[in-house]
Order: C-alpha cells, then sequence, then structure tokens
C-alpha cells in the first residue's frame, strides 16, 4: 500500500499544494519562534558567560531582584571593603546604575516607554580588567568629572565622536560632559537595552545618584585554589548579619541571562501557543483537502476496492499518504522558517534595537519538534477522510460521480446545539472550572453546528441572491451544495475571527474596567519622585508658583523593609497630604506623634499593634500603629505615613523626596508640560501624570490586544489559504458542469463573478458565525468572572467584518484567475 | 442538396443555411504527430431540418459539430452561423451567439445538479436576460412531456427525463439551430425514440433546425438527410434516410 500511496502522492501533488502551504505556514511560525528566542538567548548568554568570566562570587541586597524597578535597596561603599577583607577573595568591585537623558533634540521628542521612560543606563566604571564586563573599543576609560564613555549603538544613533561634548540630565540639572571613549559588550553593542553610560567613581554618584557611593552588587574575583563554593561560604559567613545574598558566580551569570532574556520569558510561551493555534487551523484546511482528494477519486478507489483490497489497506494507503504530505509539508515549513528567522535577523539588524543578531540555530529540538508538529497534524487531520473512503461499499462509489450530501444533518446538530447550551449554561454559572469547561464546550458544539449552519446560510443567501441575477443564484446554491465541505472550511475562519473577537471584546471590556478601577484609587493629577537622593532644593516651590497649581503635597520618604519586601515610610503636612486626597480609615493624620499610619497593603497590623521595619543597613525601627490608611494609588506612593519629627529621628539626611501635585481643574494639559520643562535635564527625577498607571494599564492593554490579534492574522492567513483550497478544489471537481454552463452561454464574466461570490459568501458565514460567537462567549466570560460591564467595541468589530471580506475577496483571486482558463470542450470531455 | 462546391458560396445561397462551413481544416500536432481532424470540409446545413452526421470513431464527426456550434476553433476555413460569419468572433461574442442562437444536448452530464428542472430549463433564458413569448414554456414543458417533474433536481429523475429536461433547454426560447452530440447515446431504446421524436417535432411545428451526431442508424434515421464523415473528410449523403438505407452505405466503407 506504500507504494500506492506513493505514486498517488506523486500524480496528485497539484491537489495538496494549499495543504502543503498550510502545513508549512503553522510549522514555519513555530520554527521561527523557537529559533528566534533560541538564537537571541544563546548570544545574550554567550557574551555573559564570556564578559563576567572572571566572577567568582556575587553579593546583592536580599529581596532585590523580585521588587523590580520599586526597589531602592543598596549596597553601602562599607560593605565593600568588608567583602574585600574575606579569605579566599582576591578583589571585589561594586556594581552602581543609574539613569541618565541624552539631551539632544531627537532624544528628548522620544516618548516614554511602556515601562516608564527610556535612556541608558549609568554604569560605574570598574578598574578591574578581569571584574569589568566592557572593553573600550575606542578612546580611553572615563578617569575624572564630566568625563564618560558611550557604547558603540549609542555613539552610532546618536552620531557622536570621542572628544565631543555632549549635554545629559544628572541629578543637578543638565550639564555638558566630554565622551572620552566609546565601549562594547564583547561583540554586542552594549550591556544594557537603551544603551549604557559609564563614568569614574565617585563622579558617577552625582551624575545620577545622591552623591553617597552605594551599589547594587558587588562581584569578587577569587584567589587562587578557592572554589567558588568555599568562596560563597566564606562570605555568607562573614556577611551574615546583613540584609544580603551571595551567590556563586555560576548562579550569578544565570541569573544574568535570565534578566538579559526577560522578555524571552513572556516570548516563548506566547508564540509558541500561537504557532499552536495556528497548526490546529491548519488542521480543518488539511482535513478539508483530504476530503476532497478522496471524493474526487471515489472512483479510484472503488477500483482499487473491487480489485480485492481490504478496507484497512485503502485506509492505510491514505493514511500513509497524509504521512508523506506532513513529513513534506514539514520539512518546507522548517526551511521556511529558517527564511523568516534570517528575515526578521536582518529587520533588527537594520532597525538597530540593540538586540543581538538572530539568526538560524538548528537543534535537534527543532527540526524534530517541527516535523513532528506538522507531521502529526496532518495525518489527524487524514485520518477521518480515510476513515469514510475505506468503508464505502464499492459498488457505491462506483455509481456515484459526485458524493453529495446536502441532507441536514439532524444528529450531529442535535449534538452540536446540546453541546451549545451545555456550554452557555456553564459559563452562567460562574464557577471556575465549569466556566473553562462551559467554554470549551460552546467552542466544540459551534465547529459540529458548521453544516447546519452553512445549510441556513445558504437559504438565506438563496433568497438575497435571487434578484442579483444567475451567477449570484448559482454561487448560493454552491454554499448549501456540500454543507460539511463548507462548514470545514469556514471553521476555519471562524476560528481565527471567533478568537480575534473574543480577544477584543473581552479585552475592550476588562480595559475599561481595569483603567475605571484604577482610575478611582488615584487622586492626584502629577507625581514628581526622585529615584534616589532629594528633590533640588527651591525646586517644588518653583512648582508651588506656577499657575494652575492648587495643592504641593511635599513628602520625605525613607525606604525600609518589611519582612524582607522593600517598603516606604513617609512624612508629610497632613493638611496637604488630605489636599490631594490621602485618607485615613481608622485614626488620624493629625495625632501621629511616635506613631505610624500604616498603609494596609504592606502588613496586617491594625490600630494599637507595635510594628517592626529594618533600615537599609539592617537596623529594627519599632513604631506603634495609631491610624490606617485608606488604600489608593496615592498610598501606595506614600506608603506608610509618620509625623516629620518621627522620620528626622529615624534619618537626619532625608529631605524632599516625592510631591502629589493637583491643580485647578482644566490646567492639567499645559501644566505637564511646564513641569516637564521645570525639572528637564535632571535625571533622577520623575514626573508623570497621577493617573499614569491607568495610562499604563490601558496602554498594556491595547498593546495586549493588538500583540494577540496581530498573531491571530496568522490564523487567518491559512483560513484565506483553506478557502482557494476549498475553491480552487471545488472548481476541479464541478469543471463539467462550468463547461456545461459556458457551453450553453454564461460568459467568463459571469462566472468568474459567480466564485467571487461564492468565496465571499464563505468568508461572509466564517466571519458572522466567527464574530457572533466570539461577542457571546466574551459576554459570557464578562458575566461570568464579574469583571466590570460588557461594552461592544462596534468601531473594532466593524474591521473585523471588513477583514473577513477582504479575505473573501482575496481568496476568489486565484481560483477566478483558474477558472478563466477552463477549456469548455476539455471540461465537458471529463468522462 | 446538402454538400456544395466552392462556386455555391454565392451570399444569396447562404440565406438557405442555419449553418455553413467552407474549407474547415482542423490540425491537432505537427509534423509526424498532425492528426487532421477535419481535413477540408464544406457542407451547409438547411434551415429547417434535421440533419445528421455520422462516421465511425475519429472521422472528426464531433469535431465538425463543436466548430460549427462555436465551441472550438477551425485551425483553417470559415463557419458561418446563418448570414454571420463567426470564424474570427472572440470568445465572449461567441458566447452572446451561443446564449441566443444555440441550443445544445449532450450525451450526458447535461444538467446542473444543484438546479431544479425548471431552472436548468431557463438557464439560457436567465443568462441571456430574455423574456419568453407568452405560452412558450408551457408549449416545451408539454412537447417534452415534463409537466409534473418540474421541481424535482436532475439526481431525482431517471435518465430520461434527465435528457428531456436537456432537450427542453435546447428548444426554448426558439433558437434557430439546435446541436445534439450523440443525444440518446446512454438511453434504453424507448426513452432514445422518444427524444428523437421530440427533435424532429421540433422542426416539423417550430420550425427550429437541428444537427445531430450519432453513430446509431435507427437514431439517424429520424434525420430529414444524414452526412457521412470518414477521415476528416464528407464523404457521402443520403436524403430522407431509412436505417436500412444507412446500414448499406456504412457497410460500404467499411469495405473501401
Amino acid at each position: 500500500m506504500f507504494e500506492l500511496a506513493l505514486s498517488s502522492v506523486r500524480s496528485n501533488i497539484s491537489r495538496f499544494v494549499a495543504t502543503l502551504i498550510a502545513i508549512a505556514t503553522g510549522v514555519a511560525f513555530l520554527t521561527a519562534g523557537t529559533m528566534l528566542t533560541t538564537s537571541i538567548e544563546r548570544s545574550l548568554g554567550g557574551e555573559i558567560d564570556e564578559q563576567y568570566a572572571g566572577v567568582a562570587a556575587a553579593i546583592s541586597p536580599r529581596g532585590a531582584d523580585d521588587e523590580g524597578g520599586f526597589q531602592r535597596a543598596s549596597l553601602p561603599a562599607s560593605t565593600l571593603d568588608e567583602i574585600l577583607s574575606v579569605e579566599g577573595v582576591r578583589s571585589a568591585v561594586g556594581e552602581y546604575r543609574g539613569f541618565t537623558k541624552i539631551l539632544t533634540e531627537s532624544s528628548e521628542k522620544e516618548e516614554p516607554g511602556m515601562f516608564g521612560p527610556q535612556g541608558p543606563t549609568v554604569r560605574n566604571w570598574v578598574n578591574n580588567e578581569e571584574l569589568n564586563p566592557v572593553q573600550i573599543i575606542e578612546g580611553r576609560a572615563p578617569r575624572g568629572a564630566n568625563e564618560i564613555t558611550l557604547d558603540r549603538g549609542t555613539v552610532e544613533d546618536e552620531k557622536v565622536t570621542v572628544g565631543e561634548k555632549i549635554e545629559i540630565s544628572t541629578t543637578q540639572g543638565p550639564a555638558k560632559v566630554t565622551v572620552v571613549g566609546i565601549t562594547a559588550f564583547g561583540t554586542v553593542d552594549a550591556l544594557d537595552a537603551s544603551g549604557t553610560i559609564m563614568a569614574a567613581e565617585p563622579w558617577v554618584y552625582s551624575l545620577s545618584g545622591d552623591g553617597s557611593q552605594s551599589y547594587i552588587k558587588v562581584l569578587v574575583a577569587s584567589e587562587e585554589g578557592v572554589t567558588d563554593a568555599q568562596l560563597r561560604a566564606n562570605l555568607s559567613t562573614a556577611l551574615a548579619d546583613k540584609p544580603l545574598k551571595v551567590m556563586t558566580g555560576t548562579a550569578f551569570r544565570t541569573e544574568e541571562k535570565a534578566q538579559s532574556a526577560e522578555i524571552l520569558k513572556v516570548l516563548r510561551p506566547v508564540l509558541t501557543g500561537f504557532a499552536l493555534l495556528a497548526l490546529g487551523v491548519c488542521g480543518f484546511v488539511i482535513y478539508n483537502t483530504f476530503n476532497v482528494v478522496v471524493t474526487q477519486r471515489t472512483r479510484e478507489l472503488a477500483l482499487v476496492r473491487a480489485i480485492a483490497a481490504s478496507p484497512l489497506q485503502v485506509w492505510s494507503s491514505l493514511a500513509i499518504e497524509g504521512l508523506l504530505i506532513g513529513i513534506l509539508g514539514s520539512i518546507l515549513g522548517i526551511l521556511l522558517g529558517s527564511a523568516i528567522t534570517a528575515g526578521i535577523g536582518a529587520i533588527l539588524t537594520a532597525l538597530d534595537l540593540g538586540l543581538p543578531p538572530a539568526s538560524i540555530v538548528l537543534t535537534p529540538y527543532i527540526l524534530i519538534r517541527g516535523l513532528l508538529a506538522g507531521t502529526i497534524v496532518t495525518f489527524l487531520a487524514a485520518l477521518i477522510p480515510a476513515l469514510r473512503a475505506s468503508t464505502t461499499a464499492p459498488v457505491d462509489a462506483m455509481r456515484s460521480s459526485a458524493a453529495e450530501s446536502r441532507k441536514f444533518p439532524r444528529v450531529r446538530s442535535i449534538i452540536a446545539a446540546t453541546l451549545v447550551v451545555l456550554g452557555i449554561i456553564a459559563m452562567i454559572s460562574k464557577s471556575g472550572w465549569l466556566v473553562g469547561l462551559g467554554a470549551l464546550l460552546f467552542f466544540l458544539g459551534l465547529v459540529l453546528m458548521g453544516p447546519a449552519f452553512a445549510l441556513g446560510f445558504a437559504t438565506v443567501a438563496r433568497a438575497v441572491c435571487r434578484p442579483l441575477g444567475i451567477s449570484a443564484r448559482l454561487s448560493a446554491e454552491n454554499i448549501g451544495r456540500n454543507p460539511r465541505r463548507t462548514s470545514a472550511t469556514t471553521n476555519a475562519l471562524v476560528l481565527g475571527l471567533f478568537l480575534v473577537t473574543l480577544v477584543t471584546v473581552a479585552g475592550q471590556s476588562l480595559r475599561t474596567y481595569a483603567t475605571n478601577t484604577v482610575a478611582e484609587f488615584s487622586t492626584a493629577d502629577f507625581i514628581i519622585a526622585t529615584a534616589k537622593g532629594n528633590l533640588p532644593e527651591g525646586t517644588l516651590d518653583k512648582v508651588a508658583a506656577l499657575d494652575g497649581i492648587k495643592t504641593v503635597a511635599r513628602l520625605q520618604q525613607l525606604q525600609v523593609r518589611i519582612d524582607d519586601h522593600p517598603a516606604s515610610i513617609s512624612a508629610g503636612d497632613p493638611k496637604e497630604l488630605r489636599a490631594v486626597g490621602i485618607k485615613t480609615s481608622a485614626g488620624s493624620l493629625d495625632k501621629l506623634g511616635e506613631g505610624i499610619a500604616i498603609d494596609a497593603t504592606t502588613t496586617d497590623a491594625v490600630v494599637g499593634d507595635m510594628v517592626t521595619f529594618t533600615n537599609l543597613e539592617g537596623a529594627p525601627i519599632t513604631l506603634r500603629v495609631t491610624a490606617t490608611i485608606e488604600p489608593s494609588f496615592d498610598s501606595f506612593l506614600t506608603g506608610s505615613i509618620v509625623s516629620k519629627a518621627t522620620l528626622a529621628k529615624l534619618d537626619p539626611t532625608v529631605g524632599d523626596t516625592t510631591a502629589l501635585v493637583t491643580a485647578q481643574p482644566n490646567n492639567v494639559k499645559t501644566l505637564k508640560a511646564e513641569l516637564d520643562d521645570t525639572f528637564r535635564g535632571y535625571s533622577n527625577i520623575f514626573v508623570a501624570e497621577g493617573n499614569i498607571f491607568g495610562q499604563l494599564i490601558g496602554t498594556v492593554f491595547d498593546f495586549l490586544i493588538n500583540a494577540v490579534n496581530a498573531l491571530l492574522g496568522m490564523s487567518v492567513f491559512i483560513a484565506l489559504i483553506g478557502i482557494v483550497n476549498t475553491m480552487t478544489l471545488a472548481i476541479f471537481e464541478r469543471r463539467r458542469e462550468l463547461g456545461l454552463l459556458r457551453a450553453v452561454g454564461m460568459t467568463r464574466t459571469e462566472m468568474k463573478r459567480m466564485i467571487r461570490m461564492e468565496a465571499i459568501q464563505i468568508a461572509i458565514l466564517g466571519t458572522v458565525v466567527g464574530v457572533l460567537a466570539g461577542s457571546l462567549m466574551a459576554f459570557l466570560l464578562i458575566r461570568a468572572t464579574d469583571l466590570g460591564e460588557f461594552t461592544m467595541p462596534w468601531g473594532r468589530l466593524g474591521i473585523i467584518l471588513l477583514v473577513g471580506l477582504v479575505v473573501g475577496l482575496v481568496a476568489s483571486v486565484f481560483p477566478t484567475h483558474k477558472i478563466s482558463k477552463l477549456n469548455v470542450l476539455d471540461a465537458l470531455a471529463v468522462g | 442538396m446538402t454538400t456544395l462546391s466552392q462556386s455555391e458560396l454565392a451570399p444569396a445561397a447562404q440565406g438557405e443555411f442555419a449553418a455553413s462551413v467552407y474549407d474547415a481544416y482542423k490540425i491537432y500536432g505537427t509534423g509526424d504527430e498532425e492528426i487532421r481532424a477535419l481535413n477540408g470540409v464544406t457542407v451547409g446545413l438547411r434551415r429547417g431540418e434535421f440533419t445528421a452526421i455520422m462516421g465511425p470513431s475519429g472521422s472528426g464527426k464531433s469535431t465538425l459539430l463543436q466548430c460549427i456550434a462555436g465551441l472550438d476553433e477551425l485551425t483553417g476555413g470559415r463557419v458561418l452561423l446563418g448570414t454571420q460569419d463567426i470564424t474570427n468572433l472572440n470568445p465572449t461574442q461567441l458566447t452572446f451567439l451561443r446564449r441566443d442562437y444555440v441550443g445544445f444536448i449532450f450525451q450526458s452530464f447535461n444538467l446542473v445538479p444543484s438546479l431544479t428542472a425548471r431552472q436548468n430549463m431557463m438557464l439560457p433564458i436567465k443568462l441571456g436576460k430574455r423574456t419568453l413569448a407568452p405560452g412558450e414554456f408551457d408549449e416545451v414543458v408539454q412537447m417534452v412531456g415534463l409537466g409534473n417533474r418540474l421541481d424535482h433536481k436532475p439526481k431525482e429523475l431517471s435518465g430520461g427525463q434527465q435528457q428531456r429536461v436537456a432537450v427542453a433547454r435546447a428548444l426554448i426560447g426558439h433558437p434557430p439551430i439546435i446541436f445534439a452530440d450523440e443525444p440518446t447515446g446512454n438511453l434504453d431504446s424507448r426513452s432514445s425514440g422518444e427524444i428523437l421524436q421530440f427533435l424532429r417535432n421540433a422542426v416539423r411545428s417550430r420550425g427550429q433546425t437541428v444537427v445531430m451526431v450519432t453513430h446509431d442508424p435507427m437514431a439517424a434515421a429520424y434525420a430529414d438527410s444524414v452526412i457521412f464523415l470518414a477521415d476528416g473528410r464528407l464523404v457521402d449523403s443520403i436524403l430522407s434516410p431509412t436505417p436500412d438505407s444507412i446500414l448499406e452505405r456504412m457497410k460500404q466503407f467499411g469495405r473501401q
């Protein structure tokens, strides 16, 4: 039977073209995704291993990594001296990081990124070749004040040369600095995503910082003969009394790699998920192709059966065909995936995003996974048509010229309707796993319902098309002609647009809910804060003097830890705090005395309890709770509140670090520009609108909805291939009929119009079912999860419907082209 | 007189013919592989007559029919439908001509499966966006005896009934000429007889012209005249044929 299968694939290869494209597209997506992430990870990882090879141990403040950008914990310089004296330590250097912005017209215009303002990372120049991760490739290392090095990427972007003076933001405001050298991180341009600026200690702390010397990490090189584990043990013992974490060099490099490849953590499962979805959609297309191919070959198969091949032999012959096509398509997919990866690599290089070059990586894992995925999907999709063909009696098959069943599939529809109803009931139930199961049942029922939809749609289409002339009428007839095939074709589109609609509608509702919820928590119009240190003297007076400002609540803030998590304690004027909207749910801000108004999100303590914090050096601070603050976005910024006297006692150096600002109505827009101007050139100061969190969430939701939809577009593309496929095969199958129509007087134009209308009707059917089902599911899910109000984004739905129509139009291009080449006599002559 | 020589190409004579071909050549392939399906045929098909074209397999009889009907192009020579020269018409012009001027009956697969008998019958009329003369539809339906079967789909009809629908479609709207390619090839003798009688009636009572390709002497005997093709050439013709006279003529060819 293998021979029969092989010869059949060879002689029918043109019928499998669309199947091959579908499989190849799915597999290519899977392959390219994996290659891209693997190659990025590898090249980043490779540099980290090389550049940090000399690191035998690393020390960082405990709990620093899990709090991301909010941590301000640091290692004081005194700790570095202690580390240097530990046994086995040959040398140790501190790593400092801060922010700045290069003040050129182009870089200032750049909008802040999704996660805050993006400027180059400031680092201290490490005077230790073994532990310094970067190399000078031009010029020299920075030595004194106002000298910096830039990374290669930034130099190219900003078009500066060694010896040139540029203006950057610093803690003291804008400053002119000299570029004395250019650095590179191994073969990569920069160590940090948005570029690296390095300056010598101690000036680097005035560039970005409060002037005091402190590190976020200390890197240690070991003496000869001391193992990393031993060194780690020595350091842990020596630093046991401090809130520090000691890692071996290997652990440190692993962590750095994980951080540099942070984006991959999100990217990889998302890409894989969509690749699997694409393959699922492929499944419909493949299933359909095999169905049609099998139908076309009914006679041939009947002959084989009549010559006494057993059903099993026929089945296995077809199954092997599926296997062969699957393998071929998968190989094509892997090749295509490699090409896509190379293309994306070239685009990334051209865009100069500072990402390492993405290159084609062929690991056995990628190869085998691609092959298996494509082959298994094809094989599974071919099974049912193969079974159907093998169980047809030879005589039946010989008799019918074209097996078309337009009977209403009653049993199937009853089952499908039951599933849909059960699914809806389960989703209404609102109980966790039942909702998930309901969603699954709902979709399964929807797919099974396909033929019934096709027949129903055909009835409507017939009525609509009646007055539009004979070609329109015939196209409507064709839709209902083989409802099973129509539904298998549309299901690919239904699946794609169903998910697009679900994501869009549910996403929009969630977005509205989330931004509204956040807006309720936010009261201040602006937040002014420093990343480190105090706000420059007098700047807040300038702010208060601006036109349109209502209140400026000044806060002195201290970073502390509670249960090893960073937290804030602030002091401020109670009247000002109340004026910007800070409220207490118990006690009052006026009579704090020695006590503390606790931020309810940091601890469960209630009024009357004693709470204990530790300062960054590890010394305990114990205070009595006299009030509780009502949680809001502003209280999230202030943390717990104490009196000014208490704060001064805890740390006498703290000045104004943060301000919550409210504006007169209608002044918010103009004030933002004025505030930005006031703080231009200060590297540490962050001016944000009070509802920045809401805006951020809105941006994140928009980004997610669009990204997910872009990836889902893939499945719509495969669905398009499916329509082209079905239409082409249907033309092939009906060519005698088409020849007859031409013979009795249908012009080519009319025939093309008929085919085009058929493709569009298939697309409309798929789109309508997909959009309706997606909206219904979104409604049910939003209702089930109680996350806000269901809103219909009509504009976006309109776009989706338009996409569906365009898919139909595009899908009809190839079939109409093919039909215009139909030769009447050849078509009629087909026996 | 159904054959004519070059000298008889006078325009005045053309009015007598529903269709005519002059010095028709149809050549496939080149060199050693050259096949001359039509090798210089000149023939006129008289208006209001039933003509049968006969000949052994490969004699070119179907090719001749298809070329006259505008379904295929000649390699050389000219084709006239009525007085209109269709030799150099483009495919779309030919299509429009077929709609209004020509009716077709094929051996099998005459009907669009998704349309009912009525819709199939009306197909050329709908395609041409024409309207029927009052009573025309009922007249044709009555002629072929399809009264109670009009709303059935082709697969619900027997072979004979399907072919009747095909005849009705060819007759309706009064196209001046009807081409039938082995219309009874797939039918039993009773159904065959009925179909051929309908065609003859169309010629007698409606004045339509019928041209039929067949290899069956019994079928050809329904025609007013029979022309014989062999190796792409016109070799003989009989007026008012009977099955016996046709068989006799065929035997002579066999001996040659």
